[in-house]
């Protein structure tokens, strides 16, 4: 079969956020930093060099499968915007099965462990889903309440029972067996394949999504719901496969972060790698196959960040100032795309035949 | 703004100078162009409207009707051309402008707000026009009287405290007008609007039309039914593939020149499309139909002596099951009872029977419950009691799935929402409901291939209009929307066939094309047709039998040979006599 990946959702991806770095600039100008600067320095923040480059990396591996599992439920008609709750799940119980399995030898422990990740994150979005299906309960709501109490409950647990003791609020490490191997190390920092693990993922979302008739029927179930009830396939149940594979994803990226960066579970694991991924998913058009550019972009915002302070003197919060414009100028940017493309008709008429620019009088 | 009725004159109305303005056109189009993709859809149109006059603009199905109305309704922005309104050259950026400007749409697929009541989707975009004394609160006593004044004009009684979505799709089109006279429309556009009416309504909203322009108002009637365009038209335009044809005075020509013009002169065409204006199929297929039925089975009765009539070796053998006779029809309804729902009236003990390789009309009048029926017996809903057989075999139980399974397909009343992907390529729409057949799929693949050579096939089988199968069936125009839909139907090799106003926005020629293959489907290959319509015309040259059916129950049967439009008429008001 062949597959073909198409350009639109890039050009999508262009104009909006290139709107928003424009404003970004004019910020950077008002707090007294030259734009230049801020582009250099966020440059030489995240890509600048081997570090920098690692660090940027790791940020973007949990954000590629966030925004993953969220851009596949929107395929489906769905948002899931219960990540951050289903990740904190998956890596709460990916760390402790890792601490309790610790007997089990290496090759079986670690994608055990990270299974384990998938299955507990995917169990956490399921309710969300079925209230939805039988109910009628909006599942951004179930979904958002499903966080909090996914927090809490990790909170209280690493403070207890599945705690090391410490007052720390965090699991005990989990044996060298469960952590992922290194492929690059400069310094303190090193990398794992957990970033082309999540890649893997991706294309394989658009694979799926594109040429299979599972992914056809979910794509479907999405569109035109009842066409495709009509078309005698079973929508409800597509959508519910497509929820828990979502909240599966969000838990694979818990458990991803706990065997590749932190070794283990402690309290506030996630600093909203579940929400930042509903922007990563959205500034690539919810197209699995562009996933990797959007996430890229934001990963190397995030990674910058304590470089402003260090090299502009600016707060470290102006990146989630930068991130919320661009998150607005895709939100319009069917107004963008529309004001472009005035902009092109006008000069179209200007140069062409009649001008027809005249308001009528009443 | 007045909103009086339309006897007085409006104070917008510019009162011609005497002499010269008189006869300068209220609308001029000029050389409007509109593509979509590689594809004009209004390539270089010019036409003049005048104030008050009904003027119709017809053409076949793509020709771009809905396209020019949507640009002079601002819902599009022209390619290039222009547009003079009044003697001022316009330029509508949204459809808000051009409701503030007196134009006025009432569309084909009419966008509301089902949960609000009526007198809210009259004003909704207007409820400021009256502050209140509380800024913020919606005050509705004037704009009630106003409304009510409205409708008291025209001859309205619409509920204005009901739901909107309770209302039938005849009194939707009632409130949309009424909102678009609310906002002080003088040019109204009515796109396609007969298309969901029964004979009687049609005949009601053509001397509606006529009122309006008596009351001064100008109104542009899209339609391919050439009967209702001459009965009410001033001037006729005549589309064609994108280009003004001809703009004619109704009165200078008849409707076979119309047809002439629209189908493209008399060349090859071949065809007269004059002969299908009133019985499209009768004189054309006179041989196949009434062969391969065998014996006709009795009218006005459910069907029992039918199953004697029909010789065994076209149908499967009976079974033996006991105490029910088994029975050789293709489809046996009996006692089937359904509840009410929304605005559509509970089935009461319908009784059918249907041949092999027959066409079974359904006629009556929008929401008698040929919704609820065809629902039911796509398996889409389930029947409060009495059962239904299908080749002699129970399937009451089984739901929409299964009886796709045992090729009993159906094509819903709205495909748009009902049945097609919009916003995704043709080729899906083609494959939606077949993605799991060998031809289409391997090892949980899905063959594109394959798939886009099936819909390449049926866009030239079905002569769909459209720039290929990798583009979304949105840009299809909204008849050849429905030949897609149905196309996908037919090409499931159907062997009951549930098919819901399958011509709806189809003009004469694609209707006839689709009567003749739904003719050949059954005199050939013996599937079977439930084919609902609000059209006796259409039911009463296709079918082989036609029941009426009139609040939920079946009120006579009667072959369609030696039936007449007014015994349908008769019966679908209620009248029992036969």
């Amino acid at each position: 079969m062949r597959t073909h990946i198409s350009l639109r959702p890039l050009a999508l991806l262009i104009p909006a956020p290139a709107a928003g770095a424009l404003i970004c600039m004019g910020l950077a100008l008002a707090a007294g930093v030259g734009p230049l600067d801020l582009l250099r320095t966020v440059w030489s923040g995240s890509w600048g060099s081997a570090e920098a480059a690692i660090n940027t990396l790791a940020k973007m591996t949990p954000l590629l499968l966030t925004g993953l599992a969220i851009a596949l439920a929107y395929r489906a008609g769905l948002l899931n915007i219960g990540c951050e709750g289903q990740l904190t799940i998956g890596a709460l119980v990916s760390a402790s099965f890792a601490v309790g399995a610790a007997h089990l030898p290496g090759f079986v422990l670690l994608p055990l462990t990270l299974v384990a990740g998938a299955v507990s994150g995917g169990l956490w979005a399921l309710p969300a889903v079925l209230l939805r299906q039988r109910r009628g309960v909006h599942e951004v709501i179930s979904a958002l309440l499903l966080n909090y109490m996914a927090i809490y409950l990790c909170s209280y647990l690493v403070s207890g029972p599945l705690g090391d003791g410490t007052a720390m609020g965090r699991t005990p490490p989990i044996p060298a067996g469960a952590q992922m191997p290194e492929i690059l190390r400069s310094g303190s920092l090193f990398l794992t394949p957990a970033p082309l693990i999540a890649l893997a993922f991706c294309f394989a979302a658009y694979v799926w999504l594109s040429t299979t008739v599972w992914g056809f029927e979910a794509v479907a179930g999405g569109v035109n719901f009842d066409a495709a009830v009509n078309a005698g396939i079973p929508a409800s149940k597509r959508q519910v496969m497509i929820f828990v594979m979502s909240g599966a994803l969000a838990g694979l990226a818990g458990a991803l972060e706990v065997c590749a960066v932190h070794h283990r579970f402690y309290r506030s694991f996630s600093p909203g790698y579940g929400f930042d991924g509903l922007t990563a998913a959205f500034l690539a058009n919810g197209s699995p196959e562009w996933l990797w550019l959007s996430t890229l972009f934001l990963g190397s915002l995030r990674s910058s960040d304590k470089w402003l302070q260090i090299g502009l003197n600016l707060s470290p919060n102006f990146i989630l100032v930068v991130q919320a414009v661009l998150l607005l100028a895709v939100a319009g940017q069917g107004r963008i795309g529309s004001w472009v493309e005035k902009l092109f008709t006008a000069e179209k008429q200007r140069t062409g035949r009649s001008p027809v620019k005249e308001r009528k009088a009443l | 703004m007045n909103h009086s009725p339309p006897q007085e004159t409006t104070p917008r109305e510019v009162v011609p100078l005497p002499g010269r303005a008189v006869c300068a056109p209220l609308v001029e189009i000029r050389n409007i162009c509109k593509k979509f993709g590689g594809f004009y859809a209004n390539c270089d149109i010019s036409l003049d409207i005048a104030r008050g006059e009904v003027h119709a603009i017809v053409g076949e199905n793509g020709a771009g009707k809905t396209t020019l109305m949507n640009v002079l309704f601002g819902r599009l922005r022209p390619d290039s051309g222009s547009m003079i309104l009044r003697g001022v050259p316009v330029s509508f950026r949204s459809p808000r402008e051009a409701v503030r400007a007196g134009i006025g749409m009432v569309h084909q697929d009419m966008l509301f707000f089902p949960q609000l009541s009526v007198l809210e989707n009259i004003i909704v975009g207007c409820e400021t026009q009256r502050p209140s004394f509380f800024p913020g609160v919606l005050r509705t006593g004037p704009a009630k009287e106003e409304v009510n004044r409205i409708q008291d004009s025209l001859g309205f009684r619409l509920e204005l405290d009901l739901q909107a979505k309770e209302l039938p799709f005849a009194l939707r089109q009632q409130m949309e007008l009424v909102r678009m006279l609310y906002r002080g429309a003088e040019i109204l556009i009515f796109d396609e609007p007969t298309s969901l009416l029964s004979p009687e309504e049609t005949e009601k909203l053509l001397e509606l039309m006529k009122s309006l322009r008596e009351g001064g108002r100008t109104v542009l009637f899209i339609s391919h039914r050439l009967v209702e365009v001459f009965s009410t038209a001033d001037r006729i335009t005549v589309l064609r593939g994108g280009s003004v044809e001809a703009t004619l005075d109704a009165g200078g020509t008849d409707i076979e020149e119309i047809a002439r013009l629209m189908a493209g002169g008399a060349g090859p065409g071949g065809e007269p499309p004059q002969a299908g204006i009133a019985r499209p199929k009768h004189a054309a297929v006179p041989g196949i139909r009434r062969d391969g039925v065998g014996a006709k089975p009795e009218l006005g009765q459910p069907a029992e002596g039918a199953a004697v009539m029909v010789s065994p070796a076209t149908c499967p053998p009976p079974k033996a099951a006991g105490d029910i006779a088994a029975a050789p029809s293709r489809l046996e309804i009996r006692n089937l009872s359904v509840g009410p729902s929304g605005t559509e009236p509970a089935l009461q003990d319908i009784f059918i029977s249907i041949l092999k390789g027959e066409i079974f009309g359904i006629a009556g009048i929008v929401g008698n419950g040929q919704r609820p029926l065809a629902r039911v017996l796509a398996g889409k809903t389930r029947q409060d009691s009495g059962w239904v057989r299908f080749e002699g075999e129970e399937i009451s139980r089984l739901d929409l799935k299964e009886r796709l399974r045992k090729n009993i397909l159906w094509l819903p009343e709205n495909p748009v929402e009902e049945a097609l992907l919009p916003e995704r390529p043709l080729w899906e729409n083609f494959l939606l409901g077949r993605q799991r057949e060998k031809k289409f799929a391997k090892a949980g693949f899905i063959r594109k291939q394959e798939v886009i050579r099936f819909s390449e096939e049926q866009l030239t089988l079905n002569g769909i209009a459209a720039p290929g199968p990798l583009e979304p069936i949105s840009g299809l125009s909204g008849g050849n929307r429905q030949k897609v839909a149905l196309a996908r139907v037919l090409a499931g090799s159907p062997i009951l066939a549930i098919l819901e106003q399958p011509c709806r926005g189809l003009d004469l020629r694609a209707a006839g094309a689709v009567h003749d293959r739904l003719l050949e489907l059954s005199r050939s290959r013996g599937v079977s047709f439930i084919l609902i319509s609000y059209d006796f015309d259409e039911l009463i040259s296709v079918c082989d039998r036609i029941a009426v059916i009139y609040r939920g129950e079946i009120i006579g049967k009667t072959e369609s040979e030696g039936a007449s439009r007014e015994l349908l008429g008769r019966w679908a008001a209620g009248i029992r006599e036969r």
